[in-house]
């Protein structure tokens, strides 16, 4: 390898070191809390079912995995057996079938939304934060709008108006959910935008997207994600309403929030056996608590972890 | 002096907001084409036949621009359109509806605040000892639940299996035809006001076992929001420098968390609270589907489904301003806590 | 002159995640009555934590592990001497703000944002001193009532308000009585007392120099400078007359015109109010003023002891010779930095703690820890090899 080669190495590395020493400290504080490896086995647990549906669940129509197959017509639910081990929805929908391919929604959901959201709002946040003046008034303000709508009722409306449809959801969950990612952004980059150091960066003649990458964002980054792991339990809950609801996928889904709608006619059943269709309700119910209690739990470790006060406690 | 001031700039700086929240509406409003939008002034078969002179005699045709400005008018003047789903004018819905979701709400936000407060406060002040292990159990679950999921199993379990202990809608059967009948006033038209004001003991019962269920599911997931910023906040306070001071004068225990670290804890309490009012009305679509209490929530989730276009715009509006004044009401109650924001 | 308060050996520890920190190591000095003491060190040597200790402030992960602190509870000039480290949480609470006193280095955040600063002050008044408010709550009430022009219900109110107060007089306060001052009509006793409190505080404020007390007395802390902040703390301190005041650092965090101005007035208050001082500080030159004692604090433990003439015409100790040397002053072309770290005291030298760092360190110093001794009228050092 070339000298000068060597030397860019060696210069990376130098430049990386104390973030890579942080990074493990990090690692090192995560394996140490409970909780946060709780949260930790969760969602590796789901990513395998997610990544191995196929596989655990082999789907009855291939070119859409996603609708769950059928096996008769009867409205009435049928308990866990052998051949449906979680037992059937109202129509004869198998709910393994449904919960399993389920995960994979749900992570679409979570990772589309709170990604698109983030991306928006580091663009929309760095721009107000950055320039100021007039472009930052706009945003602002319409920040501040869609803040003051809750976010289930203008997804309802953006639903309503757009159509009933899962990807229809994803597109107004993005629609609200980006003003809270803008607004932390702006507030870290007017924080960071008088210090000192930025002030140095410019007088040696950084550009101005230079700054914001290798100087604000690195330090603003970790609220962020903080924030983005606690949105994706709340995205795919409000999801998960909304389909429940009826507005969001469409019967035969397999979509935690539809499996729900399906089990509301069926949770009182015959006098003399009330919990009879207990598993309708129960089991979908269990893995969204379970999925979004474990980016809780994560999140609320990342905070815990990337706290510079509590850090080095 | 300083007050005034400062709620008449609060004040103005509604304005703004409101106009975008007009603005977002009219957004919404416009990805219809004219002929749905035609289909909301329709209250006659015949109508349908001739919908372009329907869209012609409200101006749906018109530049943007012209339509909103005419629709801004509508609204001030209280027409907020017709909807299907209550059968009647929006506005007049939102009065037929209001008290169902008003009761809801006069129950749980007091517990959700007195309990979040509280397990926050012992939660900090015993920390890692059990109550604090088990209230961040209970915050942590609690903030992940789904709250349908809940109603549905709280259902499933109260009402199922315990047959009837717990049923849902407002009242029961009898309670619901004295209330209807002439015998009952109606003061206030919320159940169990009304029921203590016309002396009916029973209906007042009857009510509240209707309400034990939606409160619990509706006040959950707020109280562990609150139980964790209390935490976290009183937390805070107790590490500052005027804990030490409070203690070095010679203050006991009780003292320095009551008088000194509270007051400073709930400051950002405060300030959540207004967030609270929009999670609740979050909260209130979902649990009065479930419980099927026939109040604002109820009516916004039939009319999302069965697309009723000026009810769903209509809870828009109602919130956007619900949340402007909630905030207004926290600013003022902030300033009020925190004696640091007064000036300027 | 008797001793009003004696630390004997105090350690004190800290359990952390790094490990345990050795904070103090056998600290002890005496103050008399009337006296001044510095404490003197370097930032982390434990000035702090040494009067914490003394009024028994540590909470874990802290722990004080030995040692003694006798304090010297005098009362009409019969001594009583107490070991503080051996009496109830709830007589430490008693004696807290009452016989001893404290003051901070940052006054801004002493001071809580959310109450006015005559609410503060007069909280030292009603913790430690009902029984006189009462007093003087009854004393007024019996005016009140003399006058002719009194309505019914006027009568009516300051009867229930004196019968309160004598409630109080006569024993602790019993749980109906608690009770009872809940209701608002019946709780007025509460409100004279607070009154009576917040005149004293006005008093106070005066004495410290405050210009307007009757107004300043309703600010909050935010709306105060620092100079005047600080003397708010001060006035906290001072309230009930405590024996002994304890200054951490009262200064450090002030202009250096605001610096002088307090300074003189702890002077005058130690004159007027007979108090003893324990004052701590970084600088040195600060002590100088102030003190007529002073101890050097290193790593957690005393290396010199002696009055302030004696130290700067005399360091016997090698941490306060390089401490004197490395103080700019005119003429002084060289500053000397001593070598070396402040040491981690999770794992602090062995023996003597400064001996990483001292030029005159020898074989000895790194097994043996130096006892504190006496070398001369008012000299003590802890050194094996101490002088020249």
């Amino acid at each position: 390898m070339s000298p000068e080669l060597l030397q860019k190495k060696e210069k990376i590395r130098k430049r990386l070191e104390p973030r890579i020493k942080e990074l493990k400290f990090s690692l090192s504080r995560i394996k140490k809390s409970p909780l946060s490896m709780v949260g930790l086995c969760i969602i590796l647990f789901f990513a395998i079912i997610a990544l191995l549906a196929p596989v655990i669940a082999p789907p009855k129509y291939p070119y859409d995995p996603y609708r769950i197959p059928r096996y008769g017509y009867s409205a009435t639910p049928k308990p866990p057996s052998w051949e449906h081990p979680f037992g059937t929805t109202e129509g004869q929908y198998d709910i393994f079938y449904g919960v399993i391919w389920g995960t994979r929604t749900a992570f679409r959901i979570g990772f589309m939304v709170v990604g698109s959201i983030m991306v928006i709002g580091i663009i929309l946040g760095s721009l107000s934060g950055y320039y100021g003046g007039i472009i930052d008034e706009v945003i602002m303000r319409i920040v501040d709008t869609f803040m003051s709508i809750p976010t289930l009722i203008l997804a309802m409306a953006l639903v309503t108006a757009l159509g009933h449809s899962l990807d229809k959801v994803m597109i107004a969950l993005i629609i609200v959910g980006w003003p809270s990612y803008a607004r932390l952004i702006r507030g870290d980059i007017l924080s960071v935008r008088e210090e000192t150091y930025i002030e140095a960066a410019r007088a040696t003649g950084v550009s101005d997207f230079g700054i914001i990458f290798k100087h604000i964002l690195p330090n603003a980054i970790y609220p962020l994600l903080i924030m983005a792991s606690l949105d994706i339990g709340a995205m795919v809950l409000t999801a998960a309403a909304l389909s429940f609801l009826g507005l969001g996928a469409p019967i035969g889904y397999a979509d935690w929030g539809q499996m729900i709608s399906f089990a509301r006619n069926w949770i009182i059943g015959p006098p003399g056996k009330p919990l009879a269709y207990w598993y309708t309700v129960t089991i979908p119910g269990i893995f969204i608590l379970l999925f979004v209690l474990g980016w809780n739990l994560l999140g609320d470790a990342f905070r815990d972890i990337l706290d510079p006060k509590l850090r080095r406690k | 002096m300083k007050m005034t001031n400062y709620i008449i700039r609060r004040l103005l700086l509604i304005i703004p907001v409101l106009i975008g929240v007009s603005i977002i509406i009219f957004i919404i409003l416009s990805l219809f084409s004219p002929e749905q939008r035609a289909a909301v002034f329709v209250t006659d078969v015949k109508q349908l036949r001739n919908i372009q002179s329907v869209i012609k005699k409200h101006g749906l045709d018109a530049p943007i621009y012209v339509q909103y400005f005419r629709w801004i008018v509508e609204v001030l003047h209280g027409n907020l359109g017709w909807s299907k789903t209550a059968e009647r004018p929006v506005l007049d819905a939102f009065f037929y509806f209001l008290p169902n979701t008003i009761e809801l709400g006069l129950f749980s936000a007091p517990l959700i605040i007195l309990i979040g407060i509280y397990l926050g406060e012992a939660s900090a002040v015993y920390r890692d000892k059990p109550i604090d292990h088990l209230s961040r159990i209970f915050a942590i679950v609690g903030w992940s639940l789904p709250s349908f999921w809940l109603g549905l199993m709280l259902l499933m379990i109260f009402y199922g299996y315990f047959s009837g202990l717990l049923p849902p809608e407002a009242l029961g059967v009898q309670a619901s035809l004295v209330v209807k009948s002439g015998n009952f006033v109606r003061f206030t038209k919320i159940n169990t006001i009304d029921a203590l004001l016309n002396r009916r003991w029973w209906i007042f019962l009857d009510a509240l076992r209707h309400l034990i269920l939606p409160v619990i599911t509706l006040t959950i997931i707020d109280c562990a929001m609150v139980m964790r910023i209390m935490r976290s906040s009183m937390l805070e306070a107790m590490g500052k420098g005027y804990i030490i001071t409070a203690r070095a004068k010679g203050a006991d225990e009780r003292t320095v968390i009551k008088k000194h670290a509270r007051r400073n804890a709930m400051i950002p309490v405060v300030t959540v609270s207004g967030y609270l009012f929009a999670m609740l009305m979050s909260g209130v679509v979902i649990t009065e589907t479930i419980f099927d209490r026939k109040g604002l929530g109820w009516w916004w989730a039939r009319a999302a489904i069965q697309l009723d276009i000026p009810a769903v715009l209509g809870a828009v509006l109602f919130n956007g301003i619900l949340f402007v004044l909630t905030n207004l009401i926290v600013d003022l109650l902030y300033a009020y806590f925190d004696p640091r924001v007064r000036l300027g | 002159m008797s001793e009003l308060l004696n630390v004997q050996d105090l350690k004190t520890n800290f359990y952390t995640y790094e490990g345990v920190v050795k904070a103090l190591d056998e600290v002890s000095f005496k103050i008399e009555e009337g006296d001044t003491l510095g404490l003197v060190g370097e930032t982390g040597c434990g000035k702090s934590v040494t009067s914490l200790s003394i009024m028994r402030l540590i909470f874990p992960p802290g722990k004080i592990e030995s040692g003694k602190v006798i304090f010297n509870l005098k009362n009409n000039s019969k001594s009583r001497y107490v070991d503080l480290l051996k009496q109830t949480e709830h007589w430490m609470q008693m004696i807290r703000g009452n016989e001893i006193s404290m003051i901070f280095q940052e006054p801004s955040s002493a001071l809580n944002p959310v109450y006015t600063v005559g609410e503060q002050i007069a909280e030292s008044f009603l913790l430690h001193q009902k029984r006189q408010l009462y007093q003087e709550a009854a004393s007024k009430i019996d005016k009140e009532l003399t006058k002719k022009r009194n309505f019914f219900i006027q009568r009516i109110t300051l009867s229930i308000e004196k019968k309160m107060c004598q409630l109080a007089l006569k024993e602790k306060e019993t749980f109906i009585f608690k009770f009872l001052s809940h209701i608002p009509l019946l709780n007025m006793h509460l409100h004279r007392i607070k009154k009576i409190a917040l005149d004293k505080s006005v008093v106070l404020l005066r004495m410290m120099g405050v210009p307007n007390p009757e107004g300043v007395v309703y600010r909050y802390p935010h709306e105060l400078s620092g100079g005047m902040q600080q003397r708010v703390v001060i006035a906290i301190a001072l309230a009930c007359h405590p024996k002994l005041l304890i200054a951490d650092e009262p200064t450090s965090n002030l202009d250096v015109t605001i610096q002088a101005q307090i300074l003189d007035l702890i002077k005058e208050l130690k004159k007027t109010m007979k108090a003893s001082v324990l004052f701590i500080s970084h600088d040195l030159g600060v002590i100088a003023e102030v003190c007529r004692w002073v101890a050097v604090m290193y790593a957690g433990c005393i290396c010199e002891l002696a009055t302030v003439e004696e130290l700067f015409e005399n360091p016997l100790h090698p941490y306060t010779r390089a401490l004197l040397r490395s103080i700019p002053r005119p003429g002084i072309k060289n500053l000397e930095s001593i070598e070396g770290n402040v040491p981690n005291l999770v794992n602090p030298p062995s023996g003597c703690r400064f001996h990483p760092r001292c030029p005159k360190a020898k074989e000895k110093c790194t097994r043996v820890k130096p006892k504190i001794e006496k070398v001369g009228k008012d000299h003590f050092v802890a050194c094996h090899f101490y002088g020249d």
